[in-house]
């Protein structure tokens, strides 16, 4: 087999060399004079294109013009043909006498005797005063004969001219009426005559059947998406508030907040029709953040009860996945509330009502992402379990923020945040709140959370920070589960850095791409076998199949529009790789079983250290306090340290005890 | 108090010990025992070579080297006509069986090998060569061949054999044998003394020599699969012989806890494979026996001469 590949390789490159020492040339410059390079191939060069006889008339002889590169005589047929682009005169002068210049050509003045006297001084003797004085295909224009193929300019001022005459020709005899008011009421003046009116149907429609408009603004409406005659119809609004106006755009400010029913009625005698539409005055906007924790109805209950205060809530859903994990999601929460960067930016108070706090890491992240100054707003994280992890973490994002207050409360507090309205008087709230500086928590007793906060305000992305605190959980469960419990992995670092990948991935979508490269990975492997390649080189081969397939399902994950196959880095393949090495080792030292055994311990490990990771609780836990990793130490020591049995050797060793 | 190199850990941890009913697990194998066993002593069980030469100079029986080659430069040197009739070539860092060839036969023009596949000395040179490179080898590390005696199982193993190598695991500590089987390849294990793949387990009275229980796949047995032959109550050939070359096997290598793998030679009588110093914990399953009482009642004992350690081994451990 490897001899085979070997020859097809020396063929290989034999072919490519002989080919090119075959290339007699490489280009022109190689070739005797005369002949051109073609594909290699001197090629005699008898095609005249290459060098024109001439390049314009002066280098023909005369009596001769260049056409194309070659001197043709002047004589032939066929230039009068051609002559279009070639002109012949600028104006008559260039022509010979009894011609005249036509569109740049020399056309022959009429035959007749008559003609040559009049191309001397056409001006004075006008040859015709209108068209019946010159021939049939002849028109009279300014007192000359023209041919009707004339400039179409011409023409034009012509037709300019017709109108004037026809107004003053044709004035109807019978004159009744000049405007409407000459006639009856319900008649129209229509063409000097007094016309019964047709009414016609009408149809009242608006552009939008909800405005929104703070109060004390103005409110412009206009009807001209309905159908209706301005002249004949009358346009009554109602606003709703006890206004009534008319005309077809109108303009009104409310002066209390409130749901409006704005109706517009277009009528006449004989048709009438009329819309209305939902008009909210309110007093103050606010953006509210929810995730898929907040059902539609609960979302609608509370944008109800934001009206009820005059409140106008600009409600943005976070999308709920369940397939990526919350490191995912918080990336594209922020941008999600990018799109909705304009009622931000707006609003003057933002309400966070997420699960964990996600939806706080997501703000922070687009004001950072997008340069928004949060300055000028108050904001609200409304939770029910306001733990001191997650008043540290908010303290952490705080700064990030830079908002004038990062409020936390509980869910409860909602309607008294509305009753705020414009107000940023937060003593109204009542008693349950929290308000955290946004100066950064400087306790020098607890170095570790500073220095996190410190790295958060610098710019370090939170999720980040969060990853990199999990890991050492992540390996302490691994410990655990492999010291106490007895489940069987591919070392610790394995199962950590898989769950790391799962989480970037997603867990479905990581572990299909898990389960496709371990398997093509495996089977490349032993193919491999075979070739009798050394090691290293065999690891790199698999490398190179591992990253060819990753090409693949990045184009499946692109084609099917599936954005988390995408998400998968370099990292989690190389982890792959490793593991695919591993189990070939491992099956062929001890067999498959075993090797099966070792791939599924890890895999579930990944799959337990995933779901640890994503915990919010805990990531909120760790962030609150990194120092924890040193308890994790002790952990680790302890777990170091056990000399009893594992879960599964009890299992083991049942027939024993 | 024992004279070991290696101190205990100073404190530890197990809250359910007497739950265990004596049982050695991994956590407790590796933190007591295990530990004892310096790197040093690791690497050396790691490197057949290097044990060999080492149990050559203690005169402990092992398969005898006929040549080694660990690079070209040898190998064109090398004159196979002084290789045996029959032998075996190794890779030494070789895992999971790959890369060994067993010839039992020598022609002429080259060599035959226990499949009736035929080697010419061109084949037998690009073997090797490709052993040099680390084909064999985990991680494509550079490589040596070697040429070793080629074991014929002691015949009295044969009905319980299905065909391939038994092999006899001896658990030492402080010079004791303290728990043997003896496990036997199955037509599962493909000829392969490997518990992993299928062979059978057969616990050893270190008392008298003979099989008790056995185990395949970690359960209990009392036929050899497909064979339908008996286990319990095998004799085996020169049992002192063997406990005394497992202890000598410790005395000399200085491992703190070792797993002596042994093969019964028809005509050399017991050689030593190789050493283990991560014995497995599935022999407690096979002989229905746990090992953790056993490795404290001998925790005390400092007996340096393998004789004494056999006598001391067979009063002690009575299954």
């Amino acid at each position: 087999m490897d001899k085979k590949l070997f020859t097809s390789l020396l063929l290989l490159s034999l072919i490519i060399s002989l080919s090119v020492a075959v290339l007699a040339c490489e280009d022109d410059s190689d070739c005797d004079e005369g002949e051109y390079c073609d594909n290699g191939d001197c090629i005699a060069d008898d095609e005249p294109e290459e060098e024109p006889d001439c390049v314009d008339d002066s280098d023909c002889a005369e009596g001769e013009y260049c056409d194309e590169g070659e001197c043709l005589p002047d004589e032939e047929e066929e230039e009068a043909n051609e002559t279009e682009e070639l002109l012949d005169c600028e104006d008559d002068g260039d022509c010979d006498e009894g011609e005249y210049c036509d569109e740049g050509e020399c056309l022959p003045d009429e035959e007749e005797e008559e003609s040559e006297e009049e191309s001397d001084e056409p001006e004075e003797e006008p040859d015709c005063e209108n068209d019946e004085d010159c021939d049939d295909w002849e028109l009279c224009e300014d007192g000359e004969c023209v041919l009707e193929e004339e400039p179409k300019e011409e023409t034009e001022v012509v037709v300019e001219e017709e109108p004037q005459e026809v107004i003053v020709e044709e004035p109807p005899e019978e004159f009744i009426c000049q405007n409407d008011e000459d006639c009856d009421d319900d008649e129209l003046c229509e063409d000097g005559e007094c016309v019964e009116i047709e009414l016609e149907e009408v149809e009242a429609l608006l552009y939008d059947d909800e405005f929104f408009i703070r109060k004390g603004s103005p409110f412009l409406v206009d009807a001209y998406d309905s159908d209706f005659d301005e002249d004949l119809d009358s346009i009554v609004w109602d606003f709703g508030d006890g206004v009534i106006m008319n005309g077809s755009e109108v303009q009104h400010i409310y002066n209390t907040s409130g749901v409006y029913t704005l109706t517009l009625r277009i009528f006449n005698e004989d048709y009438e029709s009329s819309t209305t539409a939902r008009v909210v005055v309110y007093k103050s906007l606010m953006t509210l953040v929810v995730d898929g924790k907040t059902s539609e109805t609960e979302l609608n209950q509370i944008e109800n009860l934001a009206l009820s205060y005059g409140i106008m809530l600009e409600s943005i859903s976070l999308p709920v996945n369940y397939f990526q994990s919350d490191y995912l999601a918080r990336e594209i929460y922020a941008k999600k509330l990018a799109e909705h960067e304009d009622a931000i930016i707006s609003s003057s108070k933002i309400i966070i009502k997420t699960d964990g706090f996600s939806g706080l890491i997501a703000l922070s992240q687009f004001s950072r992402d997008q340069e928004i100054n949060l300055k000028s707003k108050q904001i609200f994280f409304l939770s029910d379990h306001i733990s001191d992890s997650l008043a540290k973490v908010a303290s952490y994002i705080a700064p990030i923020l830079d908002a004038k207050d990062l409020v936390l409360t509980s869910n409860s507090n909602l309607a008294a945040i509305f009753a705020l309205g414009e107000s940023k008087d937060l003593e109204k709230l009542g008693s349950k709140y929290t308000v955290l500086d946004s100066e950064a928590n400087e306790s020098p007793f607890n170095i570790a959370s500073s220095f996190i906060g410190y790295l958060a305000f610098s710019g370090i992305s939170l999720n980040t920070l969060i990853l990199l605190l999990m890991l050492p959980v992540a390996a302490t469960i691994v410990v655990f589960f492999r010291q106490i419990i007895g489940i069987q992995t591919f070392g610790v670092f394995a199962p950590s850095l898989i769950a790391i990948s799962l989480l970037a991935t997603g867990l479905w979508y990581g572990l299909l791409i898990f389960f496709v490269l371990l398997g093509l990975g495996a089977f490349l492997r032993y193919q491999l076998k075979n070739l009798k390649l050394l090691g290293a080189s065999k690891i790199s081969v698999v490398l190179i199949f591992v990253t060819i397939l990753m090409l693949l399902l990045l184009w499946a994950g692109l084609t099917f529009g599936v954005s988390e196959i995408i998400s998968v880095t370099t990292f989690p393949m190389l982890i792959m790789a490793f593991m695919i090495e591993r189990f070939v080792s491992v099956e062929s030292e001890r067999g498959i079983k075993e090797a099966i055994t070792l791939v599924s311990g890890t895999l579930a490990l990944s799959v337990i250290c995933y779901f640890v990771m994503s915990w919010n609780l805990l990531q909120m836990f760790m962030l609150a306090y990194p120092s924890v990793i040193v308890a994790l130490f002790v952990l680790n020591v302890f777990f170091g340290r056990w000399t009893g049995m594992t879960l599964f050797e009890y299992r083991r060793f049942k027939q024993l005890r | 108090m024992m004279d070991s190199k290696y101190a205990l850990p100073k404190f530890s941890f197990n809250f359910f010990k007497r739950f265990e009913n004596g049982i050695l697990g991994i956590n407790a194998r590796n933190l007591y025992y295990v530990s004892q066993n310096s790197f040093d002593d690791l690497k050396l069980v790691d490197n057949k070579l290097e044990t060999k030469e080492l149990l050559q100079e203690n005169n402990i029986p092992t398969a005898k080297v006929y040549a080694t080659i660990s690079n070209r430069s040898e190998l064109s040197k090398f004159d196979f006509s002084k290789l045996p009739s029959d032998f075996v070539i190794k890779p030494v860092k070789g895992f999971g069986g790959e890369g060994i060839i067993v010839i039992v036969k020598k022609e002429d023009d080259g060599f035959i090998d226990i499949k009736g596949n035929k080697y010419s000395l061109g084949d037998m040179k690009r073997h090797i060569i490709e052993t040099l490179d680390g084909t064999f080898s985990l991680g494509g590390a550079k490589d040596t061949a070697f040429f070793e005696h080629r074991l014929i199982l002691h015949s009295s193993f044969k009905p319980l054999v299905y065909s391939g190598i038994a092999d006899i695991r001896v658990i030492v500590y402080r010079n004791i044998p303290v728990l043997a089987m003896t496990r036997l390849p199955t037509e599962e294990s493909e000829g392969k003394a490997n518990l992993h793949m299928g062979a059978v387990g057969a616990g050893i009275d270190i008392a008298t020599g003979k099989t008790t229980t056995a185990a395949q796949h970690g359960k209990k047995i009392l036929e050899i699969p497909h064979t339908g032959e008996k286990i319990e109550g095998f004799k085996i050939p020169m049992w002192d012989k063997v406990l005394e070359v497992s202890s000598k096997c410790q005395i000399s290598s200085g491992l703190g806890y070792v797993g002596v793998d042994i093969v019964l030679d028809e005509k050399l009588g017991p050689l030593v494979l190789e050493l283990n110093a991560r014995p497995g914990l599935g022999i407690q399953i096979a002989n229905d026996i746990t090992l953790r009482d056993r490795l404290e009642r001998v925790e005390e004992l400092e007996i340096n001469d393998p004789l004494e350690a056999v006598k001391t081994a067979k009063e002690l451990f009575r299954n």
